[in-house]
Formats: C-alpha cells, structure tokens, sequence
C-alpha cells in the first residue's frame, strides 16, 4: 500500500478511548512532584515540555437526552497558527474491573473558525478555563501538571489576557492518561503502577466526573 | 559542604520528618529517630522552660523544630545542619552552666515570681530557711541539667562524628561500598531490586528513545575482600557480549584498491583505542555503552540495509556492510572488536581527510534522529493533543495537505541512505576539485577555484575562474559549477551542462574551455597587433568533447607571412608560418581543406618553437613572436 | 498551492453519464494525459434535530486525504477544514441524537488524471445508486494567482475538450465566479482547498434538486 493510503486507513481506525488518572496537589509541593516525573520520564530533548493552554466547552442540550459538549482548546503560546483541537469527551465509565477510568474519546484538528462553526450548529457557551504547566512522557503516557486558572471577566478585549487570570484554587491539577483502542487491562495496570511510583506525593486515582 | 553531597541518597524528600528509620542501600539505619529522639527527650527532662536565662535555647529548639516540620531540600543536608545547629545550642548551654557552677560569674536565681510567692507568704526566718532551701534545691538541679545537657551534647558529637565519617569516606579518604555506589548513581540510573539485594543499572539508550531490543543491564556488587584497593570497594558486572571493545571501521575504496578514506570510531572522546589497562568501574561502563551504541548503530545499518533498493544493493556480511557508493567506489562499514582491529595499518597517511570527531559527532546524531523519530517527538500545542503524531501531520488535516505533500511528509531517510548520499557526494566532490587542482597546476594560465561558503554536506557550490597572468584584461572567463549529491553542473556563458557520474566528462569540458580561452587570447592578441584571422576552426562546442582542437590562420596586410597557430589535447600552443604567395586567394579556392591548419596535408607551415623567444608565458612568447615578425617587416 | 476549476459536463447528447464519461476519457487519453489513481469525492450531510432543521454538509476529497471539509448551511461563514476524523465525531453526535441523517449521500468516483502541471479529476456523480451526472475538476498546481490560474484552465478546457468561453462561463459555479469577482476588487485573495470543495457542494445541491431521471 501506498504511504499516504495507509495514513487514509490508520485514521479511520483511529483509537477512540482515554484512560484516565487524576489527582492534584498543593502549589508548594508541586516541584518535589515535577522533580520526581523528570526523573521518572523519557528525557527526549532534555528539557521539561511547558504548555499553555486556553480551552472554550461547547454545550448543546438535545430535547430528551442528556447534552453534548465539545471542548475547543489552543495553545496560546502556538504562534502565529495555533492548532485548534475540539475533542468530545464522554463521562467515565466506573468499570469495578478497571484501575483507572476509560472514556470514549473522539479528537480532530481544525481550523480557527471552528467556534462560530459551533455556534451555528445550535452549540452554546459553557464555560472556559486557562491551563498552564508542564508535560511529563513516559512511554504512550502522557502526565500533565497543569494550573487552571478562570477569565476574570469575559468578553473584555481591552485587558491583558494574562493579566485577567484567576486561579481557581491553590492547588495543581495532575492527569495521567494514554489514548487507546480498546478496553486493555494491561494499559490499565501500567498506569496504576507508574502512580504507585508517585505514591507518597500524590496519589493518582479514577475520579468519578460527576461533581 | 553538606550541599554538593545532597544528590548521593535519595530518600523521599517531603517525607524527611516523619523519616524513623532509613536505610541506606539496604543497611538499615535507625539515627535519625533515635538521635533526635533522644535528643528531645533529654532536653524535656531539663525542663528549660521552667528558666527564663535558658528562653534563648527553648526559642532556638522551637525554630529547629519548625525547620524539621517544614521538610528541607535534603535528608543529609537538613539533618546535619539540625545536628550542627543543636551541638552547638548545646554546648553554649553547657558552657554557661559550667559558669554558673563555679558561682564566680553568674548567680542563679529561682523563678521571682515564685520566689515573691514564698517570701509574701512566710515569715523572716522561714524565709531564710526557704532560700537557702531553695539554692540548695536549684543548685541540684542544675547539676543534674548539666550532666543532661553533656549527654546530649555527646550523642550530637557522636553522630557528628559519623556523618563527617560518611562523609569524608565519598571524597576518598576511606572504602565505603555506599559512598562509591552513590557516587556511581549521579553518573548512572541505578536501581536496587526490591527482594534480591541487587543493585541494578541499564545501559541502553532507551530512555532517550531508542528501541533496540537487547538486554543491557549491569549490576553492581561489592568487590570481593581481596580484590578490594584503596579507591575501588565496587565491581561492576556486566553482559559479557558488552566486555569487549569494539571499532566501527569505515572505508571507501576504489575498484583499483585505492584508498579514499579508512577511518574508525570508537566513540570514545580522546580516541584511545587499546586503553584496556584502565579498570576502573566508571571506565568500564562507559566503555560497555559505546559497545552498545556502536552495535546498536551496526544492527540499525544492517535492517537499513535490506531495504535499500538501490541499483546494486548492499551486501550484509557477518560484520561489515558493503556498499558501491559510485560505479568504481566501494565502501565498507564493518564493525571489529578490538582485538581485530591491526592498529599497525592505520598509519597517519590512510586516515585520510577523516576527521574522528566529527565522525562521531555525525553518528551520534544520526542516531538520535533515529530515536526521535522512534517517538515522533513533537510538542504538544496544545497539551491534549495525541502522543506520536509527527508534526507535520497534525496540521496536515487542518491545512488541507494533498496527496503528494501527504506522502513526503511519511518518507523518511534511513541512516544508512543519508550515509551513502554523503559519501557519494564526498567522493564526487573530492574527484572534481581533484581534477580542477590538476588542470590549474598543469597549465599555464591562471585558474582560481572557489567553493562558495554556502556548500552544505550533499551539495557543493563554487567559481571557476581563468585568465592569463598578465593578461587579464585581454580575456576573462568564469564558471559556475554546483554538485548535487552526485550530479555536477556548471554554467557558462548562458549555457547550463549537466554531467552524471563521469568525472572524465568534466574533464573533458574543462580541458576544452582552457584550450579554447588560450586560443581565444592568442588571437585577441594577434588582432591588437594588427593580425586578421583569414579561417579558423573553433569547435568549442560540449559535443565534440572527445577532440578537441582550436586552429587559425592570420594574416597582416604588410607582412608576406601567414601565421599558423593550433592548440590540441596537450594544451601546448603551436606556431607555424609560412609564406603568402603573392597572388593568394587561390589558396582559399582550390582546396577547402586548406583552412585545416596542419602538417599532415595541404600546404606546408614551418613550426615555430616558442621556446626560442623570451616570455614568461606562452602568451608572452607569442606576443614577441608576432611583435617580432612586424618588427622584422618594419626594418625591411 | 492550487486553482481549481470545477464543473458539471453536459451529457445530454449520449445516452447515458457513463457513456459520456467514456468519451472523455478517450478525449483525455488521447490528448496525453496521464491515468494515475482512483478519485473520490463524498458528500454527507447531517441535519440538526436541535434546530429548526439546520443542514451540515461534510465533504471528503481523495486529493486531500487527511481532511474533512464542513460547511453549516445558511451561514455566512467559511468551510471548516478539519482532519479526517471529522466524520467520526459527527456520527458520534449522530448516535447521541443531535443529527441525523436525512438527505441522501452523495459520490463521485472516477479517475485522476495529469497532464503536465495540470491536475484533471473526471467521475461520475451517484446519488445512492442513481447516476446523477458527470463532474469535471480540472487543476492547475503551480499558481497562487487564481486570474492567471483561471485562464489557463479555460484555455485548457477549450483546447483539449473543445468547450467554448462562453459554455465554460456558463458551467462555472457561482462560488467560482463569486471568488472571482473577490479577487477582482481587492488584489490579494489567495486560493484554498476549500473553494473547490465549495463548488462541488454546490453542484451536489443542484443535482439533488433534480428529478431522477
């Protein structure tokens, strides 16, 4: 088969599940954390991955169903194109069987007007919040520490961006997850023992979404 | 000095206070509960708080307990800093009871506030009794404080002691298997297995992306009593097929057996090959993971190697990889253990043009792309974005990539490709300015080369410029040429010649334009003294490459002579000259092959050796011939 | 990257689309151009069971593999170019009750041809099982400038299949000539992908308002 024909057929099996671990942790301990996972994680570059990150969640409240949201996000550092990545992401399934949580997953790359595009679809507003830290690789997982901060106030253009940030708490938001394709117990295990690894710090567990 | 040693142990770090017992590799170590402890302990039976003199100390102990609480940098640092910080609390504690004992300096008295208690209550002479009660009471009491606070200062200076032991023994002074193993782990991932007593490390270059699936690990032991010297307490066991040393050899060779390049690598950064005496742990596992990398980097070669589908594929032996970079060059990666290698054939003159680090510069960061692309290691902007996704192919959906620019972005490389791209261009470049530095000393024209700075590994940039020394505002010419992998090109004038894989061919061309260009400035020459050329037969054209041969005749209207002038294969410029007859053009008429200047047929020329006149040149020597023909002329 | 110039062949003298779609070909063979892989163009379009019947139109294109392209209809917007993956997300949102698909699927498959720096796509259009028409998209790759592309095209169209200006004015669609007209008044209007797949859409919908034959 031909290079570009196999990329055709590799997306359209694309890996639809995430398994999931989260937990957070207080600000001032949050570089014993970081030091651990640098030592703990594939070092590729050499230098720790940062990110900043703006994501917007879509709703759409279907008549006699429970709603849909889709959730846009960019990187704000991403200059002068950033990537726009709308992801739809189901609750977790609380499986007894399963260490850690899985959720259908479904992602694309789109272009920058996908939220008129959503808007005209019938989707409305929720909520939206700014995410900023650091990305730790270990293998196919992917472990982020992220700050989440709130817009102070919306639709005012005239400030600072950064300058509207609100941290929601004093405490830092750490996931752990692997894009998959099936249900895998052995993905499941390999997670919970690398959290094992973080223990006394932080520990890492499948939180039901429904706060 | 507690700071550079921070690094040596691990211990969880917010976890430092609650810490009652640690091990250390596997020695179970109870000081720091049981020292601390007890240290508290003894300075709750002194009961400081009763004694205001002795608030300084109770403050100080309440700070070294909110240090404890909130957990320093480091096990060692923290705790011996606590140490230091309470010996020395205690000792001046100490010191000021000794003061008090003597009763010369200070004088002890009971709490006032007690003291104004008794005194109200009671009458002169029981308060007489009460004090001196009293001293008798709080001088026993001090005693017993002071035998308390010498205590405590003795288990500060005992574990003083073995902390600066511990501590002494890592920079050397003294065996300590711990200090070496720790000293080791800042260098390498060592891990201890959790039920085995083994202390563990890997070799391979995993972690930074590699996949190569071969068993690395190394492990450490304590070296045996008698085998133990006074640096070296540790061994280190490793795989035996990593044991040996091996060399990477490359070479390129020409069918005829001449050598074009022999060089090796060891990746060892002063390339000393046959240091095999060095013993020491560190040497040796660095030296098994060059073992690893170069074999990492052969078996990477050899799969590479199967895939190539190139004209003649490369042949894989048990250890060497054989491939024809050109149609006569032939190069060889082999791969030798050290014992192999015949260091005697690598003499200075075979090594030619390789640079050792640079080479293995070059590998390493072959290498590393290859893991990069082990992972497709992009950033992730923003974070939620799928692991492994190459770059490129993120934004291929977004920017509506098509077909064609889809299927590069999947085209990779291999490291074994990329290495015969630039061999073959090494080896085409190095035989075209070969061939140019032999046209430029053999001739005597002027010929400069310059290779432009903008040259990059696989394609090469550059001016070829000649003129005649003395002569250049007579004639002038420039090429431009550019070798693409191994495709050569060079312009001229307005025309764009390609050439492929024949060296010969760009000679040829050359040899050509310098025969031309001295033809071309022997005739200019000729016509500012007033020459006219009757017929020549300029055949500079690329097609006739294989003969090449410039010839004219010239005529002056007052001289009776014709000068004959011709340039071949050997460059040499040839005069001849014969006399006009009177009534000429005849010669033109009767026969058409009389324009072809030579002693072979038509009409006879006298050769002329240039030799006999004085010039530093050909041209110069021309230009007196000519000058001295119409100066002959003049003075008949 | 690429102009484009897509257009609805007129059939109406053979006997059927795919009989014209061989003579074409043959037209095309002849003059030189170069087979080189299947093409395939789909059209799926979602309506919205949230609002008041909202269309989304999701085209796919064999030329652009690794993108979907997304038009809401009755909007003003651009298309929404995202990968492929597109789809999947949107029969997620079907099997989750928010769309459902109501209008017929539309296709084009056919063959790609090249012809020096042109690129020509020529399929028949099926309309589930039913043979709606012939489609032409003819490409020239090295040209940012869509005036200067557009002319070569339709100098192409009217040396290799004898189409006259006036036929090629009128066939073009009115996306193409709505671009053009953009272009005309202000200079720097670049081309992209999406236009194309903005003239198929709107041959698509012409060609389902019309009667099976």
């Amino acid at each position: 088969m031909e290079p570009a024909q196999i990329l055709i057929t590799q997306n359209r099996a694309f890996p639809s599940l995430e398994y999931v671990l989260q937990g957070s942790i207080q600000d001032d301990s949050v570089h014993l954390l970081k030091a651990r996972l640098q030592g703990l994680c594939d070092n590729i570059t050499g230098e720790v991955e940062q990110f900043d990150d703006h994501e917007i969640v879509y709703t759409l409240r279907i008549p006699g169903a429970s709603s849909v949201s889709l959730r846009v996000r960019y990187a704000i550092d991403d200059i002068p194109n950033p990537i726009y990545h709308l992801r739809y992401v189901a609750s977790a399934e609380l499986d007894k069987s399963q260490s850690v949580s899985v959720r259908q997953f479904h992602d694309c790359c789109v272009t920058k007007n996908i939220q008129i595009f959503l808007q005209d679809l019938g989707f409305a507003y929720d909520h939206e919040f700014f995410a900023k830290g650091d990305i730790f690789r270990k293998g196919r997982m992917k472990i982020t520490v992220a700050k989440i901060s709130t817009l102070a106030e919306r639709n005012r253009s005239d400030m600072n961006p950064m300058a509207m940030r609100r941290p929601f708490t004093n405490s830092c938001f750490v996931e752990m997850s692997l894009i998959g394709s099936m249900h895998d117990d052995k993905v499941g295990d390999e997670m919970k023992s690398f959290s094992e690894q973080l223990k006394p710090l932080i520990s890492l567990d499948k939180i039901d979404q429904k706060r | 000095m507690a700071e550079p040693l921070s690094t040596n142990v691990t211990i969880e770090p917010c976890l430092e206070p609650s810490v009652y017992e640690y091990s250390l590799d596997g020695e179970k170590v109870k000081s720091t509960q049981s020292m601390s402890d007890h240290f508290t302990k003894i300075l709750s039976r002194m009961e400081l708080n009763d004694l205001r003199s002795e608030d300084a100390v109770v403050e100080s102990s309440n700070e070294e307990e909110r240090r404890i609480a909130n957990g320093a940098k480091n096990t060692f640092g923290t705790f011996f800093e606590q140490m230091r910080q309470a010996n020395i609390e205690v000792c001046a504690l100490y010191d000021i009871l000794s003061l008090v004992m003597s009763r010369r300096y200070f004088n002890l008295s009971a709490n006032a506030a007690d003291m104004d208690e008794n005194l109200n209550t009671a009458n002169p002479r029981q308060r007489e009794l009460l004090t001196r009660q009293n001293q008798d009471i709080l001088r026993k009491s001090w005693v017993s404080k002071r035998t308390s606070a010498r205590q405590a200062a003795d288990v500060l200076l005992s574990s003083y002691e073995r902390f600066m032991k511990i501590i002494n023994t890592t920079s050397g002074n003294l065996e300590n298997f711990h200090a070496q193993l720790s000293n080791l782990r800042q260098r390498w991932k060592i891990r201890k297995q959790a039920n085995t007593n083994k202390y563990l490390g890997d070799l391979s270059f995993r972690s930074a992306g590699s996949f190569y699936p071969y068993k690395m690990q190394f492990e450490v032991t304590k070296a045996d009593s008698h085998k133990r010297t006074h640096t070296n307490s540790i061994d280190v066991i490793i795989p035996e097929e990593l044991q040996v040393r091996v060399i990477l050899k490359i070479e390129i060779e020409t069918k005829d057996g001449e050598v074009l390049l022999r060089t090796y690598s060891t990746m060892m950064a002063n390339d000393t090959i046959m240091n095999t005496n060095d013993n020491s742990y560190d040497s040796i596992l660095e030296n098994a993971q060059r073992t690893v990398f170069l074999k990492e980097l052969f078996s990477q070669l050899c799969r590479e190697a199967s895939d190539i589908t190139n004209i003649i594929q490369p042949a894989v032996m048990r250890n060497s990889i054989q491939c024809w970079i050109l149609s006569d060059v032939i190069m060889t990666i082999s791969l030798l253990r050290a014992s192999e290698f015949d260091a005697s054939t690598q003499n200075e003159q075979t090594l030619c043009g390789a640079n050792i680090g640079l080479l293995e510069y070059a590998l390493c960061a072959l290498l590393r792309q290859q893991f990069l692309r082990n992972f497709h290691y992009s950033q992730l902007k923003p974070s939620t974005l799928m692991l492994g996704v190459p770059a490129l192919r993120r934004i291929a959906g977004v920017n509506a990539f098509n077909y064609n620019q889809l299927k590069s972005i999947s085209e990779n490389k291999s490291i074994l490709q990329t290495i015969i791209d630039l061999s073959q261009h090494q080896v085409v470049r190095a035989r075209i300015l070969n061939v140019l530095d032999n046209l430029a000393t053999n001739c005597d024209i002027n010929m400069t080369v310059n290779v432009s700075a903008f040259s990059s590994t696989t394609s090469t940039f550059g001016r070829v410029h000649i003129i005649v020394p003395g002569y250049d505002l007579l004639c002038r010419w420039s090429y431009m040429f550019q070798i693409e992998e191994c495709q050569v090109k060079i312009q001229y004038k307005s025309h764009l010649i390609e050439f492929q894989h024949h060296i010969e061919e760009v000679q040829r061309f050359f040899i050509n334009q310098i025969a031309c260009f001295k033809f071309t400035t022997a005739c200019t020459l000729a016509k500012i003294f007033g020459w006219s050329i009757v017929g020549s037969t300029m055949a500079p054209t690329v097609g006739r490459l294989t003969e090449i041969q410039f010839s004219a005749q010239l005529d002056h209207s007052n001289i009776p002579t014709s000068v004959g002038i011709r340039i071949g294969d050997d460059l040499q410029l040839q005069v001849a000259v014969r006399k006009r007859r009177e009534q000429n053009d005849d010669t033109l008429m009767d026969d058409g092959s009389n324009e072809r200047i030579g002693p072979s047929k038509g009409i006879k020329y006298d050769p002329i050796n240039l030799d006999d006149y004085c010039g530093t040149s050909t041209l110069q020597k021309f230009e007196m011939f000519i000058s001295g023909l119409l100066h002959q002329e003049k003075q008949q | 990257m690429v102009v484009a110039v897509v257009i609805q062949l007129p059939t109406g003298s053979y006997k059927s689309p795919a009989e014209a779609a061989e003579f074409y070909l043959d037209k095309l063979e002849k003059g030189g151009a170069k087979k080189t892989r299947p093409y395939q163009v789909d059209l799926t379009s979602y309506t919205s069971l949230t609002q008041s019947s909202k269309v989304v139109h999701v085209l796919s294109h064999s030329e652009y593999p690794a993108s979907s392209f997304a038009f809401a209809e009755h909007s003003n917007n651009q298309m929404l170019v995202a990968d492929n993956t597109f789809v999947a997300l949107m029969n997620k949102l079907k099997t989750l009750r928010a769309f459902e698909i109501r209008l017929p699927k539309m296709e084009v498959r056919g063959t790609r041809f090249e012809y020096q720096d042109f690129i020509i796509n020529l399929g028949i259009v099926n309309q589930s099982q039913t043979t709606k028409g012939l489609i032409l998209e003819v490409a020239y790759v090295p040209m940012d400038e869509t005036r200067d592309g557009y002319c070569l095209i339709q100098e192409f169209l009217q040396s290799f299949l004898n189409m006259t200006k006036p036929m090629v004015q009128k066939a073009i669609t009115e996306q193409l000539s709505n671009w053009l007209r953009s272009l005309k008044d202000k200079k720097d209007v670049e081309y992209t992908p999406s236009i194309s797949l903005l003239q198929y859409l709107d041959i698509f919908l012409n060609m389902r308002k019309q009667p099976n034959e």
